[in-house]
């Protein structure tokens, strides 16, 4: 592997709107620097979405505008601090991520749910990297990215350069990437990296920062899911509406063969169910819509089941049953429900919850800390079906994606200011579990009525949004606190209920 | 600065900038992508290393610090007897099908196994906790440890 002669940092915008001018000379006197590429450096350069590889008119908050490249990554840190980047803000947004946006009907009749979920990714362990080497022949590149699809990720840069797809070969490093999810995405760095390499005749490495992923990516990004639940007075029918915004982003979302896969699934069998999507996430790769898109309709179900059952008196558990049963999913939710319970163990309260998401049902037993608010669980349950795929792929996501659901349902809030800045975006944002701090996690083979064979990637996502789900019912369970918690179930929260 | 290993058994000498980290000059100066860099705040134990035979956080490390140090990488780890026999356990693309910890789950067992040559499976995951495996919920790779540990012992 070469020693790589240039290091990208991108200089990203802080805002989410506007027109950017960038003044590059105090950066590109700096010691180290190598190469300053603005916008028309790589005027035409467009990613896979649409996206601008450098930026003049800003879409979305952390959009690169501008790049460094430098002897060290650390001179060109420091040398894109020296970039100076005015924004027009005449129509910058102002809403901050995760801040309601409801202007639909008021009805009385209908209970509302919200969920706000900042993120639904817990540890996106790899970041977009590249080393790019020029080729042998005049304009040709050597690319050592991760990437599931070598071929089809040198096709693409290539499409993204300009080049003939000849002229770029990816070598990707075997076993990186498969489950990781950004291998294949071609990201700004990239094509800046491939650029600065063809223009300085030397490798270039760009690797992104841990910051740069979860703000700016899109990938971390959250969801924020509104649910309205209606339940006709004469007939009982219920009527559940989901509209689901994400928070970064500027088009139309993609849809993909997993959200049609979703909706065969046996689920709960509402009588009507509506879910529509604020269009604000076009730079996401399809794998995270599709995350986002179950982490946030099965969250929202299930807090408006909760409060329906409150509001009613019905009981929760009689609820899911009932519609589990309609939906053709009562197989999966009874096997799970078989573990029930709630008890004392060692002097710790402990209890069960349970949900549903589309083919996969979750049982979480919980101990919780009221001294605290600290809360873990001490198992896990997954029913899925018996009729998908039984490698050890689906094993391995069903388990991870536990993990995550566990993860994503303690996550620690994210700061953002009043302009919608992430002020905070690190792994110690939230929870990853351990190994040490790994519960058990029992898979469970069951006989649906309903196919339920999905996919490695599908079913993590499943698994993740039933146990982040389950591990709210079971914190709710446990406190007696119907529809008072939000989700994520922070340890402050728990505490706050316990102690009231 | 100059900076000298010991590296993977061989001597190196390189010329890294005093705010260099471990992590950095084992990929970029010594060519080493086994050693993996992701979250570059000592959380995730992507890039673990042995330094003198403890396993560390090469991105925690500044390289000056390991001035006259032994370093072993994944691809450094011995190959014989019993420790082989761990490592080929999790090496198995069934155990952790990702890869992207492997080299640093690889690096920790065997520190673990030179330590305690018969891990529980609870020591085999405190050991890990400084580990992140996103891919496998961690199972896999704490019973592949502890299947050969036993499968050695008979």
């Amino acid at each position: 592997v070469s020693k790589p002669l240039g290091y990208v940092h991108l200089v990203r915008s802080q805002v989410d709107a506007g027109d950017a001018s960038v003044d590059l000379e105090a950066a590109r006197a700096m010691p180290g620097v190598l190469d300053v590429l603005s916008a028309a450096d790589v005027a035409g350069q467009v990613l896979p979405g649409g996206m601008p590889v450098l930026a003049h008119s800003i879409q979305y908050q952390g959009q690169p505008v501008a790049a460094v490249v430098a002897t060290s990554e650390y001179l060109a840190a420091d040398a894109a601090e020296a970039v100076d980047v005015e924004i027009s803000t005449s129509d910058v947004r102002a809403d901050a991520p995760g801040s309601p946006d409801d202007d639909t009907r008021t009805d009385t009749d209908m209970l509302t749910a919200v969920v706000d979920q900042p993120r639904w990714h817990v540890a996106p362990l790899q970041t977009s990297q590249c080393l790019v080497e020029p080729g042998d022949e005049a304009g040709d590149l050597v690319v050592r990215t991760p990437a599931r699809d070598p071929q089809g990720f040198a096709r693409d840069l290539a499409r993204v350069l300009g080049l003939e797809p000849t002229q770029v070969r990816v070598e990707a490093s075997p076993h990186r990437g498969r489950s990781v999810n950004v291998g294949d995405v071609i990201a700004a760095g990239h094509a800046v990296a491939a650029t600065a390499a063809l223009r300085l005749g030397s490798p270039v490495r760009w690797q992104e920062s841990r910051a740069e992923s979860l703000t700016s990516g899109g990938a971390e990004a959250g969801v924020q899911a509104v649910a309205r639940l209606d339940r006709a007075p004469e007939t009982g029918a219920l009527s559940l509406g989901i509209r689901l915004t994400f928070e970064v982003g500027a088009a139309a979302l993609p849809s993909t063969a997993d959200a049609a896969a979703v909706r065969a699934l046996p689920w709960y069998g509402f009588d009507e169910l509506r879910v529509d999507e604020v269009e604000r996430t076009s730079h996401l790769p399809p794998a995270y819509v599709d995350a986002a898109r179950i982490v946030g309709q099965v969250l929202a179900a299930e807090s408006a089941l909760t409060l329906l059952s409150r509001v009613t008196g019905e009981p929760l558990g009689e609820l899911r049953d009932q519609l589990a049963d309609e939906g053709g999913a009562a197989a999966l939710l009874a096997s799970v429900r078989a573990d029930g319970g709630t008890a004392e163990v060692d002097g710790e309260r402990c209890a069960s919850g349970f949900a549903l998401a589309p083919g996969v049902a979750a049982s979480v037993t919980i101990r919780l800390d009221a001294g605290t608010g600290e809360w873990a669980p001490s198992a896990i349950v997954l029913a899925a079906g018996d009729d998908g795929p039984q490698d050890l792929d689906v094993v391995h996501s069903l388990r991870a994606g536990a993990l995550d659901g566990y993860g994503i349902a303690a996550m620690q809030q994210i700061p953002f200011d009043a302009q919608g800045t992430c002020l905070a975006a690190t792994l110690m944002d939230y929870v990853m579990p351990s190994s040490a701090e790994a519960p058990s996690i029992e898979i469970r083979r069951v006989a649906s009525d309903r196919s339920t064979a999905v996919g490695p990637d599908l079913a993590r996502h499943l698994a993740t949004a039933a146990v982040a789900a389950a591990c709210r019912d079971a914190v709710t369970s446990l406190l007696g606190a119907a529809a008072d918690l939000p989700s994520p179930v922070r340890s402050s929260d728990a505490w706050a209920v316990a102690n009231a | 600065m100059e900076v000298s290993l010991t590296l993977n058994g061989s001597p190196r000498t390189v010329d890294v900038a005093p705010r260099s980290l471990l992590a950095q000059v084992l990929r970029d100066d010594c060519g080493l992508d086994d050693v993996r860099l992701d979250c570059e705040t000592s959380t995730c134990g992507a890039c673990t290393v042995l330094l003198d035979g403890d396993a560390v956080k090469s991105c925690a490390v500044l390289a000056p610090m390991a001035d006259g140090s032994e370093v072993t990488t994944v691809s450094g780890l011995p190959r014989h007897d019993r420790l082989g026999a761990v490592l080929s356990a999790i090496e198995s693309p069934d155990v952790l099908p990702c890869g992207e910890c492997l080299p640093a789950v690889s690096v920790v067992t065997a520190a673990l196994v030179q330590s305690r040559p018969d891990p529980s499976a609870r020591e085999v995951a405190r050991a890990l906790s400084g580990t992140v495996c996103r891919c496998t919920g961690y199972a896999s790779v704490v019973d592949a440890v502890v299947a050969a540990r036993t499968t050695e012992a008979t």
